[in-house]
Formats: structure tokens, sequence, C-alpha cells
């Protein structure tokens, strides 16, 4: 990874130590202030709780540092954008090397989806497709997303301890494997397993088989295409895997996705997607629904409200299981309020029939 | 790049504006203070400097006065700001 000197560190170091204040500090309080008002046992809806923090200025504050701090480090003096473009021509020389037959299959034809092109998702500029390097830059941003999963790749080794419980798989899809790091984590923990990679972000796969090439991986094929409609062979696999992909996707392409999922899965085979819903907590639905809107990812709210399970057995799947996932060691245990994502695992089984 | 309107926070939009720019000055102001430590630390690994010394030194008189006249500058730049005068 390049290096950016001392002061790109110091400012995005910076950065977390706000986010860490954030998370902790100004999340317990406006958590503090919505139970004072409203009392903690009362059953409220997300409505009420908007309404009773209208008026408060740790809140405005909150949720001001949840977008900007997100939007400081991609962008500005020392963003990881501005950061990378000293280096364009070098960076996408890299990414254009030739790598061996059948590691990735790319479409310039590819009709890239309305819903993923007209925003900047997570406040990324220009979005994971934008510009050629759009890969490097979602590398760089998602290892410092959030604190406690800074540089840290074990939330991928945590998803796939899940997996390996559920199932023993051979041929394996991930869906929006972004620049890899979850197939990779896939392809290293499945050894024995063929994964085949869909994303429809092109310099994300450039980046994703390059780190491959570097990983000297045998058993990695990434291939640019939507999740909808991945062209791959029906009932061609036993396992097909999507993490942090359904929340980017509005209901329509998630029903389509999971058609999809059942159609490339042979009979037993298993549907595992790592995800967010929020649960019944009306504060930890309104923390996750503000959290869409302000971070850019429109779809968070809408996946949370549509019935995922009902989507799963109309596509025919069975077995279906919403479990809560712990992201980091402790997370779901945590006695003090801080801020998180809600992880859930969706497991769901084709009928062996 | 598109550009849109930045989403809002505050009931004064120049409190948004405000708060951005509190925030990248304190940026810079995080990345100032990580220079001046590092620098500190290699002038001191080197034998250069002791640490201590930055803290007992003591300036001769016309540096003083020097300082006191940048202070006052820094201020005033600073500060004029909620004069709202044109000049
Ligand atoms: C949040 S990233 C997650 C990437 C990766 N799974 C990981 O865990 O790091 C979501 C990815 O989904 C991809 N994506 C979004 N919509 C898609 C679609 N319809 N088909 C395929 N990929 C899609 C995006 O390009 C992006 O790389």
């Amino acid at each position: 990874m390049k290096q950016f000197g001392q002061r790109y560190d110091a400012y995005q170091s910076f950065l977390l130590g706000c986010k860490t204040f954030w998370l902790n500090d100004l999340y317990a309080q406006v958590k503090g202030e919505t139970s004072e008002k409203l009392g903690r046992d009362t059953p409220v809806s997300v409505d009420d709780i908007a309404a009773s923090l209208k008026d408060s200025t740790v809140y405005k504050y909150y949720a001001w540092m949840e977008r900007h701090l997100q939007k400081m480090k991609y962008s500005g003096r020392y963003g990881i954008i501005p950061s990378h473009e000293p280096y364009r021509a070098e960076l996408e020389a890299w990414l254009d090397q030739p790598v061996p037959e059948g590691l990735l299959s790319l479409d310039a034809e590819l009709d890239l989806p309305a819903y993923f092109t007209e925003i900047d998702v997570h406040q990324h500029p220009g979005g994971t497709c934008g510009d050629s390097l759009a890969g490097i830059v979602y590398d760089r941003g998602a290892r410092s997303m959030w604190p406690a999963a800074s540089k840290d790749l074990s939330l991928h080794e945590r998803f796939d301890t899940v997996v390996k419980g559920l199932c023993d798989p051979s041929r394996i899809v991930d869906l929006g494997c972004g620049f890899g790091k979850s197939a990779r984590g896939i392809y290293q923990d499945f050894p024995e397993a063929a994964v085949t990679g869909i994303d429809i972000s092109a310099p994300c796969l450039k980046l994703a088989a390059r780190i491959a090439v570097e990983d000297d991986a045998g058993n990695i094929a990434y291939r640019q295409a939507r999740a909808e409609r991945t062209g791959l062979e029906t009932e061609g696999y036993d396992l097909v895997t999507s993490t942090m992909l359904l929340h980017e996707m509005p209901p329509n392409a998630v029903r389509e996705t999971i058609t999809e999922s059942f159609r490339l899965l042979e009979k037993g085979g298993h549907a595992i997607h790592l995800d967010y819903l929020a649960g019944e907590d009306a504060f930890d639905r309104f923390i996750h629904y503000g959290h869409g809107k302000r971070n850019n990812e429109p779809y968070m709210e809408p996946l949370d409200k549509m019935d995922l399970p009902g989507a799963l057995r109309e596509a025919g799947f069975e077995n279906i299981e919403i479990t809560p996932f712990e992201e980091a060691p402790n997370a779901l245990s945590a006695d003090t309020p801080r801020w998180r994502l809600p992880w859930v695992v969706v497991a769901a089984r084709k009928p062996n029939y | 790049m598109r550009e849109r309107k930045e989403q809002t926070f505050f009931e004064d939009e120049a409190l948004d504006s405000a708060v951005g720019m509190i925030m990248t000055l304190a940026a810079e102001l995080y990345i100032t203070r990580d220079r001046c430590t590092k620098l500190e630390r290699i002038l001191a690994d080197k034998g250069i400097i002791d640490p201590a010394e930055i803290e007992t030194y003591e300036p001769a008189a016309d540096t003083r006065r020097a300082d006191a006249l940048d202070r006052d500058a820094f201020a005033a730049a600073l500060l004029r700001n909620i004069r709202g005068k044109t000049a």
C-alpha cells in the first residue's frame, strides 16, 4: 500500500480519534438523552425518538460528525482521494498488468444499475465504480472505517467460521465481492473449494485480481456481473455468500438476487449473507436509519423494513435463520453503550428434493 | 465529480459550515502537533536538544518582544472577524 507521509497519517489518525469519541461518548449521550425523555420501559416508535431529539444539540453534533468525519476521510487536503492523485499513472499501470488466464473477466458492456451509479455510496466521491482507482481508494477507506475494525481483517474470518459451522462447500459464489476482501477470506479459509467472486465494479475487481496474483491463489475467479444476473451455471454451486451487499440494493434487486442465488445452488445448497438488520428496538432502528441517510446508504432502511425471510421463502428457500453476528470480540455483550452496525447472518437452504 | 447540496444538521446552515472549518483547523493543528512531537524526539535522540530545555527556555528580551508582537498580530487577525466591519 502506498505511503502518503506523516501528515496524511496524522490527519487520518485525528479522524479516527474523533470517530472514537463519536461512537462512544456522543452515541452514549444521545442514547441517554432519549431514555431520559421517553422513559426506559415505554415502548416507543422511531418517530417518537426523532421527535424527542429534534431540539437536542448533542444529537445535531452527533449527526454532523457521523456524516462529516467520513467525508473528511475521503476529501480535503489530506483525504484519501486527493492523496492518490499524484500516483494515478503508476497505480493504473499496476492495476492494468496482465493476470493469469481465467482469473478476471470484465464486461465493458455491463449495464450498471441506476440505484448504484446515482449515489456516492458511503460518501465515496464518484462511488466504488466511478474511477479507475476506486477499488484502491475503497480498500484504503475500508481499513479505517471503524476504530474497532481498523487494520483488522478478522471480520471476514469470523464470518467464514460461521459458514464452516453450517456447511462444507466445494463450489462457492461470493456476490458483491468488492476488491476481494470477502472472497479472499473465503479462498484462503476454504483452500479446497473453487471460488467465484462477482461484482459490478471493474476497478474493485482489478484490485481483487492483483491481490489474488500476489497471494498466488489458484482457487479464485473474478467476474464482472450483476448479482441479480450472474450468468453463472444453474445448480453449479453448493454455497452462495454475500457480505455487505444486500443493504446496497433496493428491495427489488434484493429479491432478484435471492432468486438468482436459488438458481445457482444445487439441491441442498446454502445461501449465507452477512448484512445489517436493526432488530426490534426503536432506538437502534432510529440510529441505523439515520446512519443510512447520513452516510449515503439509502437502502439500509428499506432492507431493514422488507420481509427478508418472506422473500427467501418465496424464492423456494427453507431453514431460514437470521442470527446476530459478532463482528469483533465481545461486540454483542459490551456493557457500555457504543455505536455499532447491527450485523446479522442470514442463512437459508435450498431444499434437498 | 458530481456536486450536490450538502446535508445540514443545525438550524442555521452557517453553523454547519463553521463546524466544518473548526474541524479542518483542528485536523491541521493535530498534524502540526504530531510533527512537532516527532521533530522534538528526533532532535533529542540525536542529542541536539534536551527536551526539558524547551520547558525552561527563556527567550532574550528582544526575542520576547518580537514574539509578543507576533502573538498580538495573530490574535487581531483572528478576532477582527467578529467586528462585523468592512475594514
Ligand atoms: C460494501 S461492499 C462489500 C464488498 C465485500 N463483500 C467485502 O466484504 O468487503 C459492496 C459491494 O457490492 C457491489 N455491488 C453493489 N451492487 C451490486 C450488484 N447489483 N451486483 C454485484 N455487485 C454489487 C459493490 O460494487 C461493492 O463492491
